[in-house]
This record gives C-alpha cells, sequence and structure tokens, in this order.
C-alpha cells in the first residue's frame, strides 16, 4: 500500500505537479470564498479567458509570458469598471462583452504567430511540465497572496457583506476593489502553468462554493475551502497517474466530487432540521 | 453638532434628479423623523449624508466636517434595511457587531478586551446575547434588526441613520428600538429615522422633514406635522386616523 503512495513520486515531474499543485490551491481557495461572497464569480472566469491576448503580445514582444496575462488581466478588470460606471449595461453583460471580445482577440493573434508554447498548454496547464523555476514563481506569488489575504480578511469581509458600513467605519472601496482585482489577476497568472486559464476558474469558483455550502462563519468556509481543495489537489494528481489522464483536469473532477459530496451533507442536514 | 445640508442635488446615472435643492437641519440631542412616498428621496438623502452618493450641487457639513473627514472620524453610524442585506451570509451574529468596533481596531483588526465587552453590551442591550452565535439567516425580522442595531450602538459614533427601523419588526422590536433611541437621545447624538409608520413620529421624534424630492418642510414636529402639510407630502391617500397630528 506504502508502495502505491510513493511510487508516482519517483519521477521528479510528479512531485512538482504534487508540489504546484497544493502552491496554487492554497491561494486560489481564499480568494474563491470572496469571490463567492462578493457574487465575483463571473469576473474569474473572465479574467482567466482576457488574459490570453496578453500572453499572446507577451510572446510577441518577448517579454514574460506572466507579466503580458497580468497586464491583461488587470485591463478586463478596469474595462469591465469603466462601462458599467459609464452605460446602462449590467455588469455581467459587460464582462461577457469585454472577456469574450478579448479571449478571441488571444486566439487571433495566437494563430498568426509561430510559437513554441502550445494553445492547449496555455487553455488546460501543463502540470507534468513544472520546473524548479515555476515551483519558485508559484510559491513567491503564493506567499505574497496568501500574507496580504490573511491580514486583511476583515476588511475584504465587511466590504463583501456590508459595503455601506465598510464605508462608514472610514474603509477605502476603491483600494478594496482594485485590490481584490489585482490579487484575482496574481492568482490567475500564477495558476497559469499548471492549470490553464480554463481550469483556473474551476480554482477560483469550486472552493468558496463548497465551503460556503456547509458553513455558518467564514473562518469555517475558509477551512473547508482550503482544506477540501488542497484534498483534491492531492486525489487528483495521483489519480491521474493511475488512471492515465491530465492532472489538472482530475483536480477539478475531484473538486466538483467534493462539491457534491457537501451539497448532500447540506441537503441531508437541512432535512433533519426541518424534521426537527 | 449638527448636519448642515445645504441646495443639495443628486442625480442618478440616467440623469433622472433624485434630490433637488435640498436643504434642512439636524440638529444634536434630538430625534428627527424624515418622511416621503416611496421614490421621494429618503435613501438618496440618507446615502447621500453616508457619503455613498456624490452630491451634484450644494454640501453637506457634518458637525463642521466635509462627508469624508466625518466619515474618518467615525462620526456615523447606520441601520441598514433588512433588504439590504445577504442574509445567506456565513456570519454570525457576534461578528456582525464586532465589525461595529472595526474603525478603533489596529491594522489587522484584531479586537481587544475593550471590544469584546462593548459588542457584549450591545447585544444585552438589544436583546440578543443569547443568540449571539447564530448564523444571521436564522433569525426573525425583529432580531435581524436588532443585531444591526447593536452594531450602530457598538460603533458609539455621534450620528445614528435609521433606515426604516419599524418596518417587518415585531411589536416587541419596535418597543426595544424606541428604547434604546431615547436613551441615544440623551447623550447628545443625532438621530435620523426615515420610516413609513407615521404613529410612532408624535410619541418620539422632536423633528420632522417632509421630503418629496425636496425638502417641502423641516421643524419641529409640533409646527411640521400637521394635516395640511402631510396631505402635501402624502397626497389624499394617508389615513388620519388615529394619528395624532397637530
Amino acid at each position: 500500500m506504502f508502495d502505491l503512495l510513493i511510487y508516482p513520486f519517483q519521477y521528479e515531474f510528479m512531485l512538482n505537479a504534487l508540489l504546484i499543485a497544493i502552491l496554487i490551491s492554497i491561494p486560489a481557495s481564499i480568494l474563491s470564498c470572496f469571490l463567492v461572497l462578493k457574487g465575483w464569480s463571473l469576473i474569474g472566469d473572465a479574467i482567466s479567458h482576457a488574459v490570453l491576448p496578453g500572453i499572446a503580445i507577451a510572446y510577441i514582444l518577448n517579454l514574460p509570458l506572466f507579466i503580458g496575462a497580468f497586464i491583461a488581466g488587470l485591463f478586463c478588470s478596469l474595462a469591465t469598471g469603466f462601462l458599467k460606471n459609464n452605460s446602462r449595461i449590467k455588469e455581467d453583460t459587460v464582462m461577457g462583452v469585454v472577456f469574450s471580445g478579448m479571449f478571441a482577440l488571444g486566439i487571433v493573434i495566437y494563430t498568426k504567430v509561430e510559437t513554441n508554447v502550445h494553445l492547449d498548454e496555455i487553455l488546460f496547464g501543463n502540470l507534468l511540465g513544472i520546473n524548479d523555476s515555476d515551483l519558485i514563481f508559484s510559491t513567491l506569488i503564493s506567499l505574497f497572496i496568501i500574507i496580504i489575504l490573511l491580514a486583511k480578511w476583515k476588511d475584504l469581509l465587511v466590504f463583501c457583506f456590508d459595503i455601506i458600513h465598510a464605508k462608514s467605519i472610514g474603509l477605502n472601496i476603491s483600494t478594496l476593489h482594485y485590490g481584490l482585482l489585482v490579487i484575482l489577476s496574481l492568482v490567475i497568472v500564477s495558476n497559469l502553468k499548471a492549470v490553464g486559464i480554463i481550469l483556473s476558474i474551476a480554482l477560483l469558483i469550486i472552493p468558496g462554493a463548497t465551503g460556503f455550502l456547509v458553513s455558518k462563519d467564514f473562518k469555517r468556509m475558509l477551512l473547508v475551502a482550503v482544506s477540501s481543495t488542497v484534498l483534491s489537489s492531492i486525489l487528483g494528481v495521483f489519480g491521474s497517474y493511475y488512471i492515465d489522464s491530465a492532472p489538472a483536469p482530475t483536480i477539478v473532477i475531484f473538486m466538483s466530487i467534493n462539491f457534491v459530496l457537501s451539497y448532500l451533507l447540506f441537503v441531508s442536514n437541512k432535512i433533519s432540521t426541518t424534521k426537527q | 453638532m449638527s448636519i448642515e445640508i445645504k441646495n443639495v442635488s443628486v442625480f442618478y446615472k440616467n440623469g433622472h434628479e433624485a434630490l433637488h435643492d435640498a436643504t434642512c437641519s439636524i440638529p444634536n440631542g434630538s430625534i428627527t423623523a424624515l418622511l416621503g412616498v416611496n421614490g421621494s428621496g429618503k435613501t438618496t438623502l440618507f446615502r447621500s449624508i453616508m457619503g455613498i452618493l456624490k452630491i451634484h450641487q450644494g454640501s453637506i457639513i457634518i458637525d463642521d466636517y466635509p462627508i469624508d473627514l466625518a466619515i474618518k472620524n467615525n462620526l456615523i453610524s447606520y441601520v441598514p434595511q433588512n433588504d439590504e442585506i445577504d442574509w445567506d451570509f456565513p456570519i454570525l451574529v457576534k461578528d456582525v457587531v464586532m465589525m461595529g468596533r472595526y474603525s478603533y481596531m489596529n491594522f489587522m483588526r484584531k479586537p481587544k478586551f475593550n471590544d469584546f465587552k462593548i459588542v457584549k453590551e450591545s447585544l444585552q442591550k438589544v436583546g440578543m446575547e443569547k443568540l449571539q452565535d447564530r448564523q444571521i439567516g436564522e433569525l426573525s425580522g425583529g432580531q435581524k434588526k436588532r443585531v444591526f442595531l447593536a452594531r450602530a450602538l457598538a460603533q458609539e459614533s455621534k450620528i445614528l441613520l435609521l433606515d426604516e427601523p419599524f418596518t417587518g419588526v415585531d411589536t416587541n422590536t419596535q418597543e426595544t428600538i424606541l428604547e434604546l433611541i431615547k436613551k441615544e437621545r440623551k447623550k447628545n447624538k443625532i438621530i435620523l429615522i426615515s420610516t413609513h409608520d407615521l404613529n410612532i413620529v408624535p410619541d418620539i421624534c422632536d423633528r420632522t422633514i417632509l421630503i418629496n424630492r425636496t425638502i417641502q418642510k423641516e421643524g419641529s414636529t409640533g409646527e411640521v406635522f400637521t394635516k395640511e402639510n402631510l396631505t402635501k407630502t402624502f397626497g389624499n391617500h394617508i389615513n388620519f386616523f388615529n394619528l395624532k397630528v397637530s
């Protein structure tokens, strides 16, 4: 049994895959809690797609891809905010317009330039192709995001819960708003190599949704979100080895199973409370 | 101390003027009722005082400070309407009340002994200490209102704004709220209540402001709360039966 557990990790790429999966899942799942509570799940979706043209342009300019992705992510959130504030169109509609436009632009640029990075790798990540510098990069970004989120979680919670109260106690709403968007872009950038832009969305939505289902208070929500995602990451990497599939989508499948189990737990709790 | 509102106009994004040239003064040590039909600009005025809405003309001065500084000095606390809150939010009663103390805390918002003490006292004042570990969605309409009143009390600010505090609450809660705001009046605070419940106005409100996209009348309740003025603000639909008008 023990052999079965350690067997996959005789390969360095499997060990790296496991490490980076755990590493990126922690900040993403903490952030996910705030996104779900603020009703910003779709923004995560939008920014994930919108980073594509940034990556393509960065490639043409010979810049590190993450810089292009980060700038494109920020541009998407700022453009969405600007259009919403200066028109009658609702936010979700504006987001749909901005991110699909940017995603399309990304694909057009990508098909025009010859790159050595496969589109699949950008869209779905390459967890098995992680090297040491990717690990160091993700560790630094993850630590930075975890420290910021844990230091300011109470302010962010008031911002998500009751923005008028947040204002009345003198919190700077714009800083919290744009700060959260910058962190969101950073998380997507750090997820890029491992799970790609499409599966990033899962990491930004499912942990918070799972935690929300079974929690009455925020600390528990955070704990459930982080622990269920770390567990899914471990199971996903193992599982992918034994069923010979790609690790990133396998992780997402385990996260979805976690969500369904939490839902069933929530429903059975609700039924037993009603019966009392 | 007072809130001085001078010639304030507020426009919405679609160009609609929600408040036109509104001028009034709200002194301390008194309870002021803000009365008007739906869409008359009550909430707009509240939000302008809180600095949530941008004022396009005129000025609001609070205790000689412009709004931004008044907020920084923790002068304003606010009890929202029940429908402004997401009741599924994973937060416990005691944590909501603790949010009232954040402006007194450090960068990480770590509560000290005094904060816990004030939260406990505030919960006791509204009779919610036994339900402090409940998630907010597990409360009745009246209990929900009490929690947010406790948060406003914990904030210990000089101005208390209550938006429709009697809507959807039971008689007990209404009594508790009325007793508490009378006590707050004695502490020389500015208390502004927007309400549809005209019956409570002559009993507890020292001053009345009638609003219909602009301030129609303001002054002592004795002067303003008359049949003639109320008919002007509310139209002919108002039922004066049992209403103690001046």
